[in-house]
């Protein structure tokens, strides 16, 4: 178990860092959005006291103020500000944003938690529907292309894959936007009326979405499984299994791909999870796609501070756990890793 | 240096066996092409005409180039007929009396008046559309006239006529009918405009669009806010399609007539007397542009795919060579030192490498985007990429100081500094090459998403600032595709030179990196 300690240590100790350099960065608008929210809170509390003049009123409001911003360390320097956001942060603390509002969790709540909340399944469904349609598309391919290395589909994997690293995911889906959607009616594009709370609406929005991060990420996959497969293959065993007069189709089948599967899984859906973390953000931007990636624009487009600070915290953790449960499932697939 | 024959021997043997593979040459004609493009930029346009791209200084552009016209290669239909109507084109009468109708208290009084006429005669022949029309015209009128009236009209060879203007002005001033004006100096000159970007407050604006109902008043043709170029010039054909617009072709008369009457005792010929013409100039835009067409602020997408080319070397080669770099004298430090040093230099590397780069890359960007440049980019950049290399350098490191040379180094007395610098590093330097050239799209993709999300240098013109610009011009729903397809596809082309050279690259400098 010593090695799943160590990984969450090392997991703890990248989520506490990437907060805190958050947090140090945006400590001081945040602080001050903070005071602000405050203040207008205040200003309305004060239209109930009847019977002040207009200098007592300011004064009620400062004096509470000033009580406030001692009380949470406001006026604190800079280092101890962001301690205590990162520590807000990683106890997810409620943040209020200053223009966004939620949509259908807890309706036109300031809550950033129910804003980012309400968006997360979206993302999740988007991309892992194409996660798994990638490992059915590119796993036969690669087992073809590995047969004959050097051979048409393995060239055809090798330029695929060039292509699908080389080229900016939301540029191809511009280009597809404009064919399937715009130019030949096919599916439904970014603009279209979509209830999201309706999963049929839903599915039909995602079909675009799916078919490009899929086509993307084929490439790269499978170019991935081929050079595990390849190795694979000049494996001792594989050698002696055709020795034996084993049946090409089944050192395949039996030998090979049993051996070469843990590493396949973990590593191309490693490889995934890391472009739908780095290529989903604007992925989503162009597709107008209700997740977080979307969301991520609509907080720079609106100032709104509190909720890329709280987005980027949970993406990062989210990305980190799960790394962490791919980590754990590659051990658990692969009886030959030393659990040490 | 002893070193530099065998330096030399192995590159030519070395860019022998690149140039040999497919994916070498290739890779190697495209860098060479690019490379030149990126010096002609630097030696011809740099600085001045790659921030003026960058900034969109329209007012620098449209008198060269149409507005959002297509590659003319997909055009099957083109306006070919050039149409360039100068003040100095124009006909005009002199001063001639005139009676003026003036209403006064009882009824229509008749006045003796004067009358100046400027026109035009063109031929419109083309089976096509203008993309744009510029129109400048400003019209000076004396301090000492007590009445003018301007007629500013367009006939049409159907007999119908258009109105562009049909009113009083002010006296003693130059007024702009048409574009803006604009002071340098003590000239005054007048910008054009073109049609589709009058402004409602535009004194034309009013007038233009009555005439123009009145035109289309029994057909299914709707004249939007935006006025459309095409409805000065065309007429409505009853198609399989329902109505639809096709040009009007025939003898076209452009008409501006002063009817004005001077003060007492001032001459209407004198200076302060009476109306003059000051500037005039329509044109008519070809609806297509070159090989890549133009977009919305009429810049040309040739000319800025040509000009992205220095910066994508520039942002690409500062953030790969410098974490490369970085990365490599990590690495073979970590290496190096096969104690706890090592193994904390491993764990922070570790760290930086498990960060998801691309939302902490936003935040930064968002957080220095007032005074975002392309090296404070390339900064950041290099910040979250330099621990990328680290773990195969310092494998390879950790082989080579090994061997028996390096032990020997070490028996003969040699400092730890001259073992690294002396005997390892240069070993593995082969090794950071390939990964750095692997590395430079990702780069260039990056920088481009950044820019999309509007963090990108306002001074230079990247080919993800294009790509910005057309989604932002919401080109996709326009239906502007070579807007954003031109960019992108160079950011391909541009990236695949990288990604097949590493790969020539690769199994020269570092056969275990194959794998």
């Amino acid at each position: 178990m010593r090695w799943l300690v160590i990984k969450a240590v090392n997991l703890l100790i990248v989520l506490v860092a990437v907060t805190f350099i958050v947090a140090a960065m945006t400590s001081g608008p945040m602080a001050q959005i903070q005071i602000n929210q405050y203040k207008q809170a205040l200003q309305q509390q004060v239209k109930n006291q009847l019977g002040l003049t207009p200098q007592e009123r300011m004064e009620w409001v400062n004096e509470r103020l000033q009580t406030y911003i001692e009380s949470q360390g406001l006026n604190k320097p800079w280092y101890i500000l962001s301690l205590k956001y990162t520590i807000d942060l990683l106890k997810f603390t409620d943040l209020n944003s200053t223009t966004l509002t939620s949509m259908y969790w807890h309706q036109g709540s300031r809550k950033v938690l129910y804003i980012i909340g309400e968006r997360i399944p979206f993302s999740i469904l988007l991309f892992t529907t194409s996660s798994i349609l990638t490992l059915l598309f590119a796993l036969p391919l690669a087992l073809y292309a590995a047969r004959s290395p050097g051979g048409r589909v393995d060239n055809t994997v090798i330029t695929w894959s060039v292509f699908g690293v080389s080229m900016p995911w939301w540029w191809l889906a511009m280009v597809f936007i404009y064919l399937f959607a715009y130019k030949w009616h096919i599916f439904a594009g970014p603009g279209a009326q979509t209830d999201w709370t309706n999963i049929v609406d839903v599915l039909r929005r995602m079909a675009l979405p799916v078919i490009t991060v899929t086509i993307l990420s084929i490439g790269d996959s499978a170019f991935r499984m081929r050079n595990i497969l390849l190795d694979t293959f000049n494996e001792d065993f594989v050698t002696v299994a055709r020795a034996k007069g084993v049946p090409e189709h089944d050192v395949l089948m039996k030998h090979v791909l049993r051996a070469a599967a843990p590493p396949i899984v973990t590593i191309v859906l490693f490889s995934l999870v890391l472009s739908v973390v780095n290529g989903a953000i604007i992925t989503e931007l162009v597709f107008n796609w209700f997740g977080m990636g979307r969301l991520y624009w609509d907080a720079i487009e609106s100032n709104d501070v509190p909720v890329l600070v709280e987005l980027t915290y949970i993406t990062t953790l989210l990305y980190l756990l799960t790394r962490f449960a791919l980590d754990i499932l590659y051990t658990y697939l692969d009886p030959r890793v030393k659990r040490a | 240096m002893p070193n530099l024959k065998h330096w030399k021997e192995s590159f030519s043997t070395n860019s022998r066996i690149i140039w040999m593979s497919f994916s070498g040459k290739t890779g190697i004609i495209l860098l060479i092409l690019f490379l030149v493009m990126a010096g002609y930029v630097v030696a011809f346009y740099y600085p001045t005409i790659t921030t003026e791209y960058a900034q969109g200084v329209t007012a620098l552009w449209p008198y060269k180039y149409p507005v959002n016209a297509p590659p003319c290669w997909s055009v099957s239909n083109k306006f070919n007929q050039r149409i360039d109507i100068r003040y100095g084109d124009l006909n005009k009468t002199g001063i001639e009396k005139t009676l003026i109708t003036v209403q006064g208290l009882f009824g229509p009084i008749k006045i003796e008046g004067y009358k100046t006429e400027y026109f035009y005669k063109f031929k419109y022949k083309s089976n096509a559309f203008p993309s744009d029309v510029l129109v400048s015209t400003a019209v000076r009128v004396g301090e000492n006239v007590s009445f003018i009236k301007l007629y500013y009209t367009l006939d049409r060879p159907d007999g119908s006529r258009i109105t562009f203007y049909d009113s009083t002005l002010q006296t003693g001033k130059i007024t702009a009918l048409y574009g803006a004006i604009e002071r340098k100096g003590n000239n005054i000159s007048v910008l054009p405009l073109g049609l589709t970007y009058i402004s409602q407050s535009n004194r034309i604006y009013s007038f233009l669009m009555r005439s123009l109902q009145k035109l289309y008043a029994n057909t299914s043709i709707i004249v939007n806010p935006i006025i459309d170029n095409e409805l000065l010039f065309a007429k409505v054909v009853n198609g399989s399609k329902g109505e639809t617009l096709v040009p009007l072709k025939g003898d076209y008369t452009i008409n501006i007539t002063a009817v004005f009457l001077p003060e007492k005792g001032v001459s209407p010929t004198s200076n302060r007397g009476s109306v003059n013409l000051t500037s005039f100039e329509w044109k008519f835009m070809p609806n297509c542009y070159g090989l890549f067409g133009t977009d919305n602020q009429a810049r040309p997408i040739g000319l800025g795919l040509l000009l992205g080319v220095p910066f994508a070397f520039v942002i690409g080669f500062t953030v790969t060579f410098v974490s490369t770099f970085v990365g490599a004298i990590y690495g073979t430090l970590a290496g190096f030192w096969k104690d706890i040093r090592g193994e904390a230099l491993m764990r922070v590397a570790d760290i930086v490498n498990s960060l998801p780069f691309l939302p902490i890359l936003i935040v930064l960007s968002y957080i220095f985007r007032q005074s975002i440049t392309l090296m404070v980019l390339a900064g950041l950049m290099i910040l979250l990429f330099w621990a990328g290399p680290v773990i195969v350098i310092r494998s390879a490191a950790l082989q080579i100081s090994e061997q028996l040379y390096v032990e020997a180094a070490r028996a003969s007395g040699a400092g730890a500094s001259r073992i690294i610098f002396r005997h390892i590093f240069p070993q593995v330097l082969p090794y950071t090459i390939a990964i750095a050239v692997l590395s430079i799209p990702g780069i260039i993709v990056t920088e481009a998403g950044l820019a999309l999300l509007g963090f990108g240098d306002p001074t230079a013109p990247t080919w993800g600032k294009m790509l910005q610009n057309a989604y932002n011009s919401q080109a996709i729903l326009n239906g502007w595709w070579w807007t954003y397809l031109f960019p992108g596809l160079a950011l391909v082309v541009f990236s695949a030179t990288f990604l097949l050279l590493g790969r020539a690259i690769e199994p020269i400098v570092a056969p275990k990196l194959q794998k």
